[in-house]
């Protein structure tokens, strides 16, 4: 990009005094390419959150993690239990409870499945999945495989749980158990993903 | 601007700006609009094994794993760990008040190794204790080459 040295100028933007004119050329390549490889970087890390958790809660730490999937989502934080960023109820009145059924959780969450369930069995996806058929024997499947195929068939009833890692056992088991009564097929637990030490 | 210049010589001389304003404007843009929207924050999830011992919320039962006969039984006790395998039982004292992970980890690693077809374990945490316990306990399981964990809701005993 060429700079022009500032000055009296006549219509045709031309220097009008017979000096020197001093042009000097600034070179963008090195911003262009720091650009352009910035953008690439990011557009490659660049992902759109599946899934609506609440970044202030503190998580556990763990190493053997899989990647989060799509699924209603319930919050224990110090203060409230959230289900889809939804508050459903009082965290101590939670634990101060003798009961462990938590009933404004489970009949937000049933409902919550229900929805989801019909959702997907008259969605598009399944329809077609269903004419073409082309699914495997479960005799020719690795254990792994009938697993996965099982979540996916279930997978309206996937609940993941995100708690903050300081809170008793207790309120947690109470949340799981309410989680279980409104039909959920399988609870996932938020964490953190930690490296693995080469010592371990 | 970038110029390009075909070197002159005798013929007509061919030099032209290529003019990188747009390119640089869309590329700010876009670098801004990405910076303010990436995720930094990494998350995962830990997952629980289908259990047969839990409540069935859907028509099919997942049918045992191998060697379920077994029980196998990890408790989370306020004085460290206790590991139940068939009718034996080990105790993994907490060291300097801090739960001995390595211990429990070879110990996980001797059962993997006498029952290699096992994959699922039960896990149970004293009620007091914190849930990070829990996720710290089901990380080794998991580790260990137990991928069927369960949490029994009975706190240990």
């Amino acid at each position: 990009m060429a700079i022009y040295a500032p000055g009296k100028r006549n219509r045709r933007g031309h220097m009008s005094a017979g000096k020197k004119s001093l042009v000097v050329v600034l070179s963008l390549t090195a911003m262009v390419d720091m650009f352009t490889v910035l953008a690439v970087f990011l557009l490659q890390n660049y992902r759109v959150e599946e899934i609506q958790l609440k970044k202030s809660v503190p998580l556990p730490e763990a190493t053997a993690v899989k990647k989060l999937k799509p699924a209603h989502v319930v919050v224990v934080t110090q203060d409230e239990i959230f289900l889809d960023e939804t508050p459903v109820a009082d965290f101590e009145t939670v634990k101060e409870q003798e009961h462990w059924l938590i009933e404004p959780l489970q009949e937000s969450l049933k409902k919550a499945i229900e929805d989801k369930k019909i959702e997907m069995e008259s969605g598009l996806k399944n329809a077609l999945k269903d004419a073409i058929g082309g699914e495997k024997d479960p005799a020719d499947m690795s254990e792994e495989e009938r697993e996965e195929e099982r979540a996916k068939r279930y997978a309206w009833g996937r609940v993941t749980m995100q708690a903050d890692k300081e809170i008793d056992f207790l309120t947690v088991k109470k949340v799981m158990y309410t989680i279980t009564e409104a039909g959920a097929s399988l609870i996932n637990f938020a964490v953190t993903p930690k490296e693995k030490k080469p010592s371990e | 601007m970038a110029n390009i210049d075909d070197g002159g010589g005798n013929k007509r001389a061919a030099s032209f700006d290529l003019n990188l304003v747009p390119f640089i404007d869309l590329m700010s843009v876009m670098i801004t609009f990405l910076l303010i929207t990436a995720v930094w924050t990494q998350v995962s999830m830990i997952k629980l094994g289908s259990s047969i011992y839990g409540k069935q919320n859907t028509d099919e039962t997942p049918p045992p794993p191998p060697r379920a006969d077994v029980p196998f039984r990890l408790d989370v006790k306020d004085t460290g760990y206790r590991v139940l395998i068939g009718k034996q039982k080990y105790n993994i004292d907490k060291v300097n008040g801090e739960y001995d992970k390595e211990e429990l980890a070879s110990k996980l690693a001797d059962i993997k190794q006498a029952y290699p077809d096992k994959v699922d374990a039960v896990i149970t945490v004293e009620e007091q204790l914190k849930y990070e316990l829990l996720i710290q306990g089901m990380d080794l399981l998991l580790q260990s080459g137990f991928p069927a964990v369960s949490v029994a809701t009975g706190g240990a005993e």
